[in-house]
């Protein structure tokens, strides 16, 4: 009996779990009314972009990630030293901010965040927020096309035995 | 609160598998039980979220599950470093250098822990229940397998077992058929079984209780692969829908959710005279004639030793300081991979394949104590699409959604769970902390000894030769007890046993002490099985303890 349930915890787990990290002094004077909304949803959208399914923003991923980051000690300020490091980024390469970048600027300041080689709370960032973007954009029935159709239940699975 | 002043011949404490059974057995033969649990009860089709977009959460607990403490930083050895958790987008699961926990992972609620299992229905293996006898380890069942055999078969027919009746797991003589046809294997668990035929083992069915024809009012599986999150079709075998729904049926039987018990109350003549609870924010006192608790191999120490009085001054039962010693979890490992080919691997019912080539107690090479192996995408998690995005799929942007589809039900997953034998260093104890009602938290201390770590390893290295052989792919995921505490099987705490100085409860689950004081669930297990699920057992044991009550009060 969910004897061994720990691996189907390791979702909502990382998701609830409250940051540790070192808060910069710098945070002080980040914006403390919220989280920069354009840079979020642009940056949520080179994460998940528009294919045969919705983008991110599409399905209001960017407002959810921020509903659920009210409720989790240092997540605001975490996606607020994230955003702001991508707008640096940004206006150093390209000298406009992230949400003003074609996609394909995006994607290469975004690709810098990715990497080994961002400070760690960038990397905390990237990876976090990647986690729980996608574990919000597939809650939503219109990301599970050309993969299931529909919740499990009441249909099951009657070709359960069918490979393939 | 009028079960407050009514009066009872039996009052059972957990509406789980034992406490679910024993009411059962009971009320069958019109003896008038109440049953508390400090739960709530669970409406399948409403609490269970299978039919809506969050199919993917874990069991829907309706309660603040209670606190639970860790005591154990066992040392990590880096000889051992093969036998970590980590997940390849991940990194190690357990970063720290010292063993951490997930957590005891129950449900409390009428039904139990039945609410969220898979659904095992299995028999211990005889060779399993004479450890010290034969090992010098644990303690010996103070029954044995063919004392058992009936009540076995009685459970099996309440819950509604499938299985293949033509080849039941080995070392287990039936004394009838399976009283359901067993499940057909699903695509994942065909593939699995070319792996273990390769390697000269047996992919057998397992035995499930889960209906694989409409019985009892309630339909056949229709194979969503989500035993573990609640069943909203009701076709699992849980308890509520089982053994208390016929309980209640009699007339004799009263089920009360979100009672807790505190304390177990005592008088002269080593009688137990009654319980004090807590129902609604007050606490109130219950007049017992005949205590039964069922709260498992954690609350059912914890309990016992919250009970002191002058009369018991280590805890309730416990004169032979054996409650809440011998602890036994559950011991595991899972390997995950890619497969080259779409399989619809979330399909299926959880479990429906086990191998059990290595579950006699000599037949690892080397070390003392069997194993299981069994299929484990739904135990895994590894059902939707929000755990591959998270666990799965590398990357981002088109890439990562074109993987996503191209991967999806594109995995197998195996595992195995071996014995785990009694330790010094593993036992629950209480805390100083306490919950709301102010009884002790409990307190569990875990350690691994060399030998549960060889098992172990030899887990780890049989699945991985399972999934290369089966044709899977590259390895994403891998899931050790080595490194991580993460129970939902946990055993041994008030040990059955016939010598009352070694044992808290005789072979009738009956105190040594307390005459009118019995307990049914795995706490009173001698040794754990080399993997087998115990709902059965417990069950079995609860139907046999029940028939010795009505022995005596006849």
């Amino acid at each position: 009996m969910y004897r061994r349930r720990f691996l189907g915890l390791l979702c909502e787990a990382a998701v609830i779990a409250p940051l540790v990290f070192q808060i910069r002094t710098a945070s002080a004077s980040l914006d403390k009314v919220g989280v920069n909304s354009e840079t979020l949803s642009a940056f949520l959208d080179v994460l998940i972009p528009k294919d045969e399914t919705p983008s991110a923003s599409e399905l209001n991923t960017h407002t959810k990630i921020i509903a659920h980051g009210y409720r989790i000690e240092n997540y605001i300020v975490l996606l607020q030293q994230g955003l702001a490091w991508l707008d640096r980024q940004s206006v150093t390469y390209f000298m406009k901010p992230y949400a003003a970048l074609s996609t394909r600027e995006q994607e290469r300041v975004t690709y810098l965040a990715s990497t080994p080689d961002a400070p760690s709370i960038v990397q905390l960032f990237f990876s976090r927020i990647k986690n729980d973007a996608l574990f919000i954009y597939y809650t939503q029935p219109e990301s599970w096309k050309g993969m299931i159709e529909s919740p499990p239940q009441p249909y099951g699975y009657p070709d359960f035995q069918e490979i393939g | 609160m009028g079960f407050l002043h009514e009066d009872y011949d039996v009052v059972i404490v957990g509406a789980g598998a034992g406490g679910g059974a024993m009411a059962w057995a009971l009320a069958q033969e019109n003896i008038k039980v109440l049953v508390l649990d400090a739960g709530p009860a669970y409406a399948p089709e409403v609490d269970f979220k299978l039919t809506t977009q969050h199919w993917e959460d874990s069991f829907p607990a309706k309660y603040k599950s209670p606190a639970v403490q860790f005591a154990s930083h066992q040392p990590l050895k880096k000889q051992y470093k093969g036998l970590r958790s980590w997940n390849h987008l991940r990194g190690l699961l357990n970063t720290s250098n010292e063993r951490i926990s997930f957590g005891y992972h129950r449900v409390q609620g009428i039904g139990g822990s039945s609410l969220h299992y898979s659904a095992e229905a299995h028999r211990m293996n005889p060779h399993a229940m004479k450890m010290h006898s034969r090992f010098g380890v644990a303690a010996d069942w103070p029954l044995t397998y063919e004392e058992l055999e009936p009540f076995y078969a009685q459970a099996e027919e309440v819950m509604g077992v499938a299985g293949n009746s033509a080849h039941p797991p080995r070392s287990r003589w039936r004394s009838t058929p399976f009283p359901q046809k067993a499940h057909p294997l699903c695509a994942h668990s065909q593939i699995l079984s070319r792996g273990f035929n390769q390697l000269g083992l047996n992919l057998e069915h397992n035995s499930l209780a889960i209906l694989s024809t409409p019985t009892d009012g309630r339909p056949s599986c229709n194979y969503c692969g989500c035993c573990l999150k609640g069943c909203s079709r009701m076709d699992k075998g849980t308890v509520d829908l089982t053994y208390i729904k016929h309980a209640v049926a009699t007339g004799f039987c009263t089920v009360v959710p979100n009672v807790s018990v505190k304390r177990i109350e005592t008088g002269d003549k080593d009688k137990v005279t009654g319980v004090q609870l807590v129902h609604e924010g007050k606490e109130m006192h219950l007049r017992c004639d005949l205590l039964v608790v069922a709260g498992g191999a954690i609350e059912t120490p914890r309990l016992l030793l919250a009970s002191k009085s002058a009369q018991s001054p280590d805890g309730l039962c416990n004169e032979s300081g054996q409650v809440g010693k011998n602890f036994m979890e559950t011991l595991l490992w899972t390997s995950s991979c890619f497969y080259p080919q779409a399989l619809g691997s979330y399909k299926g019912t959880a479990v429906d394949a086990i191998c059990w080539d290595f579950n006699d107690p000599d037949a690892i090479p080397g070390v003392i104590g069997g194993c299981r192996f069994s299929t484990s995408v739904a135990e895994s998690d590894l059902l939707g699409p929000r755990a591959y995005a998270t666990r799965v799929v590398d990357g981002w942007g088109l890439d990562h959604k074109k993987k996503m589809r191209a991967l999806f039900g594109s995995v197998l997953s195996v595992s195995g769970i071996c014995e785990s034998l009694p330790h010094e260093k593993s036992f629950v104890s209480l805390s100083i902390d306490k919950d709301e009602s102010g009884m002790p938290l409990p307190v569990i201390s875990s350690y691994l000894d060399e030998e549960a770590i060889n098992r172990i390893a030899f887990m780890s290295d049989k699945c991985r030769e399972v999934l290369s052989a089966a044709g899977g792919g590259e390895i994403f995921e891998e899931f050790s007890s080595y490194d991580i505490f993460s129970s939902t099987h946990v055993f041994g705490t008030c040990r059955m046993g016939n010598d009352r100085g070694r044992s808290v409860v005789n072979r009738f689950c009956q105190s040594h002490r307390w005459a009118n004081l019995y307990l049914v669930d795995a706490s009173v297990f001698p040794s754990s099985g080399g993997g087998e699920s115990p709902s059965l057992t417990i069950q079995a044991l609860a139907i046999r303890a029940a028939k010795h009550i009505i022995n005596r009060s006849g």
